[in-house]
């Protein structure tokens, strides 16, 4: 190979080693990228030891995200939705039974002081996501999603020949969390109006406290009723995916709910092994040539990145 | 596995459908009121039994007698003069009651042992000198056997439970009955509001209510009389659209600011006109007031806890902790607590630090509309007519259609496993050449 042919060190030639080693800084740069990228897919495959083949959907963090949500969320609509039809005689009942209008309104508000927290949580993963990782994530919205939705429905109605194949996140998830961003940052925005009209009004007109409620009950109702409709379609009637809890999902589930993400993963554990030998390479030849550039006196040791080729 | 799945889709399917039919019901059920919610109508009082006993006309005989006094032990002289004329317009009078129902303890007249006083020549003795008719206006005072007047009304008082037995026990509970309990026998019984012979139908003008309480509670009567209630019982005595004090207090069992139930409860007393349609009209008043506080913030903790029974009260604002107890006046009026700037302080009542444009923070005890509040209105239309129907219907159309493809592919699968199996059986048994089972087959063996 060339390098080991060039054996003297002028100063002209010194610069051509240092080119090269700058050349070979920059592709081990993007093999490393690359390696990265492969591995964090790679990663989400494990092997149990019954030799089956699972899948990482969730990491344990988003899990208890999800968890606590669900908790949080189920008390905020059952006890926001006691208040604002509480005019009804057996729903005051329920109130009074569950302790009176009060007590209701501060069960309401610790859980809405949890679902702050979770999202705000959330939103400093995102925000960690974009800035730090530079990433999108895989909640971005895609051009492919809405053709997702509409060949969806056009095989529904016979007209297409198969369902669209779905990445890590179908477009019904995906719309599921938009939604829940925009109408978890819409309640807190409202809620916190409601709990605070003394100190809003210092800023805002004083009518923007009957908006505040007018949007903070529609928007629970619309939320409530979505989560039943929807949610409860695609995640319980729909199929039994308990990945969400148990964080994993079998080869079989992930071949027919997400086969784009099932290929991407299993390309990238392939991926992985190859990545690693072109690094480990460029390694030595970097070795090789830092050696060289050390100066002619020293005796030169034999060039690791022929005993890597030879081995 | 298959069943057991598809069983429990029907189920979430069945949840579903019963959470949307109860929006639907929760969304076309506003404002209306169970029948059974409605006041029960009061059971008639017991008839008042006249107990037949001695003819009053032996009463009368003394108490006709202008001169006719008795004195308490503590020295003080009244007269036992009765009216006849006043009791017969009373409401006993009609009824035949005699002087015994009330006074039963006072058979043994005049003749008793401890009135030494009176015999035989004091009452008897003619001009002439012999025994015969009472003497007319004969000067005659006798001892009675009473501390003092407060002790003798207390007293006889006792009797009108003995008839009046619904009132006696709604009174029970009054603050002042627990007043008089307490040992201030000064605070009210019967006989104090009602009168003793002169009897009449309760309130009788209206207006005569208030005269009658402010006897006692004169700076209360004072400010009602100035408030916009207590003025137009002023100006028309029977005016039937205005709450006396009975209104809101009860008429036997009256009741106090800090009876449990008191604060709670007078929502329901104020809703009783203020959310009446008609009886507003009159006097060119909304009867939005009502709705709209029970959909507020304030209302709706309010009437939560006085469907609840009398307990805690609640913490949140009734009527009258902003429009003032009994010093109501209309919210145009520069004395109302809720004009102008005054609305403020009222608000600071309860919310301290609360700035100007804190007290527009709210309805104002309106319905959303498009022409006073568009935003609300805005609001309401988008979520209501587009938004709940535009989403939830799309979704469930999504779902729909989805479900019956999944449903029609796994009958397919069934189908063709089915199928399978057959072929599967068929060349076991030996099938023909073409693959088929027949009753060929079955012949052959």
């Amino acid at each position: 190979m060339a390098l080991s042919m060039m054996k003297t060190s002028s100063p002209n030639k010194t610069d051509a080693w240092e080119r090269v080693l700058e050349r070979l800084e920059l592709k081990r740069r993007l093999v490393l990228r690359r390696l990265r990228q492969a591995e964090a897919w790679a990663q989400r495959l494990k092997v149990l030891p019954d030799g089956r083949r699972v899948f990482l959907r969730f990491d344990p963090v988003l899990r208890y995200q999800h968890f606590v949500f669900m908790l949080a969320f189920t008390t905020l609509a059952i006890t926001g939705l006691l208040q604002h039809f509480s005019h009804h005689l057996w729903v005051a009942r329920v109130v009074n039974v569950l302790g009176g209008m009060e007590a209701l309104r501060v069960v309401h508000r610790v859980a809405a002081l949890i679902s702050i927290g979770v999202s705000l949580h959330h939103v400093a993963q995102i925000l960690h996501m974009w800035v730090v990782q530079r990433r999108r994530g895989a909640m971005w919205p895609r051009w492919k999603d809405f053709q997702d939705l509409w060949h969806t429905v056009r095989y529904n109605l016979g007209l297409a020949p198969q369902r669209p194949q779905h990445d890590r996140f179908s477009i019904e998830e995906k719309m599921e969390y938009w939604a829940l961003l925009w109408g978890q940052t819409l309640m807190m925005v409202t809620g916190l109006m409601m709990w605070f009209p003394v100190l809003v009004t210092r800023w805002l007109p004083g009518e923007a406290i009957p908006v505040a409620r007018a949007l903070h009950s529609w928007e629970a109702i619309l939320a409530t009723l979505a989560v039943m409709v929807w949610h409860g379609y695609h995640v319980h009637l729909k199929t039994r995916n308990t990945s969400i809890f148990t964080g994993y999902l079998t080869e079989e589930e992930m071949l027919e709910e997400h086969p784009l993400e099932y290929r991407r993963i299993v390309a990238a554990h392939r991926r992985v092994q190859q990545l690693r030998r072109e690094l480990a390479l460029i390694e030595a030849q970097m070795a090789d040539v830092r050696t060289r550039l050390q100066g002619p006196g020293q005796p030169s040791p034999a060039p690791a990145a022929a005993a890597l080729r030879e081995g | 596995m298959m069943m057991d799945s598809k069983r429990r889709g029907w189920a979430i399917l069945g949840v579903l459908g019963g959470m949307l039919a109860l929006w639907f019901g929760l969304a076309a059920g506003w404002g209306v009121q169970p029948a059974w919610a409605q006041p029960l109508p009061g059971e008639e009082a017991p008839t008042p039994q006249a107990d037949a006993g001695s003819p009053d006309t032996d009463c009368l005989m003394c108490h006709t007698n202008h001169n006719f006094r008795g004195r308490f032990a503590n020295g003080q002289v009244i007269s036992l003069y009765v009216d006849v004329g006043e009791f017969e317009n009373s409401v006993h009078g009609p009824e035949g009651l005699e002087c015994i129902a009330c006074h039963p303890n006072t058979r043994a007249y005049p003749h008793r042992p401890d009135q030494a006083q009176v015999d035989c020549t004091t009452c008897h003795l003619s001009e002439d000198g012999r025994v015969g008719a009472v003497v007319r206006d004969l000067d005659l005072v006798v001892d009675l056997p009473y501390a003092d007047v407060r002790e003798m009304v207390l007293r006889i008082n006792q009797e009108c439970q003995s008839c009046h037995e619904e009132a006696a026990k709604e009174a029970q509970d009054s603050m002042h009955v627990r007043a008089q309990e307490s040992g201030n026998r000064d605070a009210p019984v019967c006989a104090d509001c009602h009168g003793s012979h002169d009897i009449q139908p309760p309130g009788q003008p209206r207006a005569r209510v208030p005269q009658l309480c402010g006897q006692c509670h004169r700076p209360v009567f004072t400010t009602y009389q100035a408030s916009v209630h207590g003025q137009a019982l002023q100006q028309n005595p029977n005016h039937a659209d205005v709450p006396t004090c009975v209104s809101c207090h009860g008429v036997h069992s009256v009741r106090g600011p800090r009876t449990p139930g008191f604060h709670n409860d007078m929502i329901a007393v104020c809703g009783q006109c203020h959310g009446d349609a008609e009886r507003m009209a009159r006097y060119d008043l909304s009867a939005q007031v009502y709705v709209s506080y029970l959909r507020e913030f304030h209302g709706r903790a309010v009437n939560v806890a006085r469907l609840a029974g009398p307990g805690p009260e609640s913490a949140e604002a009734t009527c009258y902790d902003c429009h003032g107890v009994h010093n109501i006046q209309p919210v145009d009026d520069p004395r109302a607590t809720v004009h102008g700037e005054r609305l403020l302080t009222t608000c600071q009542q309860c919310h301290p630090a609360a700035g100007p444009r804190f007290t527009t923070a709210w309805n104002r005890h309106q319905e959303p509309s498009w022409e006073r509040t568009p935003v609300l209105a805005a609001i309401d239309w988008l979520y209501g007519y587009v938004l709940i129907p535009g989403v939830i219907g799309s979704f469930l159309l999504y779902i729909g259609l989805d479900a019956r493809k999944r449903w029609q592919e796994k009958r397919r699968a069934v189908h063709r496993a089915l199928l399978e199996a057959e072929r599967e059986l068929a060349r076991e048994l030996g099938a023909d050449d073409d693959g088929a089972f027949d009753d060929e087959d079955l012949l052959a063996e």
